[in-house]
């Protein structure tokens, strides 16, 4: 067994605050040339309000499809099934189209990882931001549209007067991601906010100002957010807790203090061993080996244990391990050391 | 607006001047003596010299060049070999029929081309649209004279009495039968550009319902129907909106064959008949007012897009993507 | 995962530099070999092959086989379709089939001259515009190619005829004959095509390192023409050689169908439309139906050939499918490709 203990270091784990978003055995799958390729498989998240959750892995691991599928935004022939899907006590499987797309923006919504591209460039930033209005915002009329917007822009560190009609390609990346924020953020009953590597396109000073303002609205709002990023810093910087997914499957769930101390699977260890150190130690960095196999390639082990540096034999090939729990604080491991006795050495070689 | 309209303007100047001196060029390299065709081959010698002296034939080639040019820009086009008549006469008295066959083939164009697109890109790769993907590749491959021939062949021999199928009426003359008898001309100009522009829309279409705006839009929950009407299709109509620009270019260009077919009285067929006698000083008017014709339409095509394009429009020229 | 299909190789192991660089020069990538297999293998490329094929033969061997002297006349004018006369005969008694035999020959022959002529002006224009782009040999060049598509083909096409035609020419101890300048004119109506192809193929090529790479060894523009640049943007000249050869046929049958290209008694599919013209309303399909049919299909062969070569070849157009991993375009190429994440979210929308 691994080296969790008792560990009251994240006070707002009180089990006790009901999830406002949870998501189990969610599978996702895309057709390719004919046959359906799943994207996402055994999917499960659960935030409460207040909560960032980090949701992390490379490129192609299958964490956006599994916000846009929790969105309800994939569209056939894409398919998502799930046991459930439940948006403060409502599942949005039994959901009309019109109902779920209610949701959309609503109580749930999104922001993208390119804002110049969230934005329909044949329009001014008013008119989309009006249209927005219009679906969530019964409580305003038509002409208090413009102050609303103002001041939800205010609230993002724009001056907007003067602005509404201007078109997306004369802001900056960083002014329409914080608009996007906006946007996404206008409806009262928002609860939840998926960010889906909101910061990646963004330079590094404005990813700063960008975070502050996701940080500002959780702690004013209490909105939950789950954040999609390759970017071990941000999560450190941002999350309460953590997802792991590898090859479209979740791989490990731990809280973030653990997840960078104490790291369950070998993915995790060697993610975080990949970080350059700074200043830097004079090491040369460590690099994984390999790449994401192809959500078609058919596996019958663990998914990782080609790149794995702990690989324990040959139960790694042949049978695929499952989410084992790690203590009971609701961590998880998908690896088959957490189950055997064995101690991890991935986790003495790669804590710097 | 108006500064890039008079820039756009401006840079036509010399692609007209190009036009003018290839026309020039043509017209002087074409088979025979000018002064001998406008004579005719009976004249006695001294109408030929008088021909010759009046023609400037004897004078360097740039003076007559630039006497030919400067009453081009007064609006002489030439006097026809054939029957001494101005030949702006001429296409003024032809022009009316060519520009009604071409606006109704545009209309027929975008009323069919741009919906069948849209639809094919809504339903990708689903029966819908694999039928229409097929429609309009065999559209493109058949020929708009090809077509004519066939509809002269339903209409005039398999059910006759339906459709007029030969001959054109004045718009001002009987409004009704006029349409009648350019409807079939229209149909087979526009045929093989309709499975054109379709093409161009699918996929204009897919590329626009890929981009992260279609997404974000969906992400906050407006309405499927919204994101296609006004998200999608004026983003997408951009790339069709400048091959509708090309293609009435080629409209007028193509009527040649189609009104020669269908007998319609328009500048395709002058150009036709006028070559048939080597009335050059006509033919070469007639091409070089086309190619004029062209140009400008492009122009329109560049504003037009201006227009549509808020980011050309605002007039904003910084490096930024 | 339950399905346990035995497939040998459970990661693709993908090459990164592969992957990741959409390899600009990639004509290079020595599967020229391979390109009529892979062809081949596709369901529409290989029709468009068949199609090819059959055309060829049709030119090079169909007139040996006409069981009528294509120009006889005939005691049996105006006579539908029988086993005498498998596509009847006109209207002073030839028999159409034998005419469709030779007219197939003309006109491929003419579209094939045509697009030669075409691509090899056109392309030896557009480079010499883009190896001094802005410049005025480049303005004038590309202004001089705007004036040519302006003006109206059709028209230009019998003017151009008359131009050259004037004097009798011949190369070498072979007169040219009247079709041949009819595949000229056409030829230089088509050049501004290929110009402007390669103008743009050459100025997207020549920011490519390996151009700047070869300017810094001090290497000569002639040689970066010739070796460097002609190779790599051969291929969108090829796909387009393939639309040429479409545009040729239908210029040369609307030119002669209007009586101003190829000349009686020459047959072309454009001239057996011609004879059928004033027939139609009398009811005589045949002399319609099979020229039609004839073009209709040389046309669509050419284009499916032309999409298919675009996909197997153009670098760009690939490159540009990778870019908008938002999937406008279907990935065609199906044995190599891994289903990538990116791919297949690509191909949902």
């Amino acid at each position: 067994m691994s080296t969790t203990t008792t560990d009251g270091a994240t006070a707002d784990a009180a089990p006790a605050v009901p999830e406002v978003l949870r998501v189990t055995g969610l599978q996702t799958s895309y057709q390719f040339r004919g046959t359906p390729v799943p994207a996402v498989q055994e999917f499960s998240l659960s935030v409460r309000p207040g909560e960032i959750v980090g949701l992390v892995g490379e490129s192609g691991s299958g964490k956006s499809t599994a916000l846009k599928s929790i969105l309800g935004m994939l569209r056939p022939p894409a398919e998502v099934v799930a046991d459930e899907i439940v948006l403060d006590g409502r599942d949005l499987r039994g959901l009309s189209a019109d109902e779920a797309r209610r949701v959309r923006g609503g109580e749930m919504s999104m922001i993208f990882q390119d804002p110049i591209n969230s934005f329909n460039p044949a329009w001014t930033i008013g008119s989309q931001f009006r249209r927005v209005l219009a679906l969530h915002r019964p409580d305003l009329r038509r002409k208090e549209y413009d102050a609303e917007i103002i001041r939800l822009l205010r609230g993002v560190g724009i001056d907007g007067n003067g602005k509404l009609d201007s078109y997306p390609f004369q802001f900056s990346q960083g002014q329409l991601q914080r608009i996007m924020i906006a946007v996404a953020c206008a409806s009262k009953d928002l609860k939840v906010l998926l960010a889906d590597e909101p910061t990646t396109s963004l330079d590094v000073t404005i990813e700063a100002q960008v975070l502050d303002l996701l940080r500002t609205l959780r702690a004013e709002r209490g909105l939950a957010m789950v954040l999609v990023t390759h970017d071990l810093s941000v999560v450190a910087e941002m999350c309460d807790k953590v997802v792991v997914m590898y090859a479209g499957r979740i791989v490990e769930v731990a809280d973030v203090f653990d997840l960078f101390e104490r790291p369950q699977h070998p993915y995790t260890a060697q993610l975080l061993r990949a970080i350059p150190g700074f200043p830097h130690d004079g090491e040369r960095l460590y690099a994984m080996r390999g790449a994401v196999p192809g959500l078609d390639a058919q596996i019958r082990g663990c998914r990782f244990a080609d790149r794995c540096d702990a690989k324990l034999g040959s139960i790694c090939d042949t049978q695929a391990p499952d989410l084992y729990p790690v203590g009971d604080q609701g961590a998880r491991a998908a690896c088959h050391r957490v189950v055997t006795d064995l101690p991890t050495p991935t986790v003495q070689e790669t804590s710097r | 607006m108006l500064r890039m309209t008079l820039s756009r303007l401006a840079s036509a100047v010399p692609v007209l001047i190009l036009i003018s001196m290839v026309s020039f060029a043509l017209l002087r390299l074409s088979p025979g003596d000018p002064a001998l065709l406008s004579v005719g081959m009976e004249a006695p010698a001294e109408a030929l010299a008088k021909a010759r002296a009046e023609m400037r034939l004897d004078d360097p080639i740039w003076t007559q060049y630039w006497a030919w040019m400067t009453d081009m820009v007064r609006g002489d086009l030439g006097t026809s070999y054939s029957d001494k008549a101005p030949v702006t006469e001429a296409i003024a008295d032809r022009l009316p029929a060519t520009l009604q066959l071409a606006v109704m083939a545009l209309l027929l164009i975008v009323l069919i081309g741009v919906p069948l697109g849209v639809l094919s890109a809504l339903r990708a790769n689903r029966l819908t649209d694999q039928i229409i993907r097929v429609g309009s590749l065999a559209g493109i491959s058949v020929p708009n004279f090809v077509v004519a021939l066939f509809l002269v062949l339903a209409f005039g021999w398999w059910f006759p009495g339906i459709m007029p199928y030969q001959g054109y009426v004045a718009l001002g003359d009987d409004l009704l039968l006029s349409l009648k008898t350019t409807l079939l001309p229209a149909i087979a100009l526009a045929a093989p550009q309709i499975g054109l522009v379709a093409r161009l829309t699918r996929s204009s279409m897919l590329e626009v319902l890929g981009q992260d705006y279609v997404s974000a839009a969906r992400a906050m929950g407006v309405r499927e129907r919204v994101i296609i009407w006004k998200d999608t299709l004026r983003n997408a109509l951009l790339p069709v909106v400048t091959v509708l620009g090309v293609q009435t270019g080629f409209l007028l260009g193509g009527s040649v064959v189609v009104e020669t077919v269908f007998g319609i009285p328009g500048l395709g067929r002058l150009l036709v008949e006028s070559f048939t006698i080597r009335d050059y000083p006509v033919t070469i008017g007639v091409m070089m007012f086309i190619a004029a014709v062209f140009v400008f339409i492009n122009i329109v095509v560049d504003l037009l897009y201006g227009v549509i394009n808020p980011r050309i429009r605002v007039g904003y020229a910084s490096g930024k993507e | 995962m339950s399905t346990s299909i035995p497939t040998p190789p459970a990661v693709e192991p993908r090459d990164p530099g592969a992957a990741t660089t959409p390899a600009p020069a990639s004509v290079h990538r020595a599967d020229e070999v391979g390109l009529l297999r892979r062809l081949a293998s596709n369901k529409l490329s290989l029709i468009s092959l068949i199609g090819v094929v059959f055309f060829l033969l049709l030119a090079l061997v169909g007139p040996f086989f006409s069981p009528h002297d294509p120009a006889a006349l005939g005691d049996d004018p105006m006579a539908a379709p029988s086993s005498t006369y498998w596509m009847g005969t006109d209207s002073v008694g030839r028999d159409v089939f034998s005419r469709f035999l030779h007219g197939s020959r003309v006109s491929i022959l003419v579209g094939f001259v045509a697009v030669v002529f075409a691509l090899v002006v056109g392309t030896a224009l557009g480079m010499l515009a883009g190896m001094r782009s802005g410049k005025w040999r480049d303005s004038v060049i590309m202004r001089l190619m705007d004036v040519i598509l302006a003006f109206p083909l059709l028209v230009l096409v019998p003017v151009i005829t008359g131009i050259i035609g004037q004097r009798d020419l011949s190369l070498g101890p072979i007169p040219i004959g009247p079709e041949v300048l009819v595949a000229v004119a056409i030829g230089i109506v088509l050049v501004p095509v290929f110009a402007r192809i390669a103008r743009a193929s050459v100025l997207a090529e020549m920011r490519e390192d390996y151009v700047m790479a070869v300017r810094s060894f001090g290497g000569r523009s002639r040689d970066i023409l010739l070796r460097n640049l002609l190779p790599n943007i051969a291929a969108p000249l090829v796909v387009q050689a393939a639309f040429g050869l479409a545009m040729a046929i239908t210029v040369e049958a609307a030119v002669s169908f209007l009586g101003l290209g190829v000349q009686p008694p020459g047959a072309s599919w454009g001239t057996l439309l011609a004879d059928a013209r004033q027939y139609v309303t009398l009811g005589a399909w045949w002399l319609v139906v099979f020229p039609s049919i004839a073009i209709a299909l040389f046309v669509l062969v050419f284009n499916l050939l032309g999409d298919q070569l675009r996909d197997e070849l153009d670098p760009r157009a690939k490159t540009a499918m990778k870019k908008r991993s938002g999937g406008s375009r279907r990935a065609r190429r199906g044995a190599v490709a891994a289903a990538t994440p990116e791919r297949v979210e690509g191909e949902q929308r």
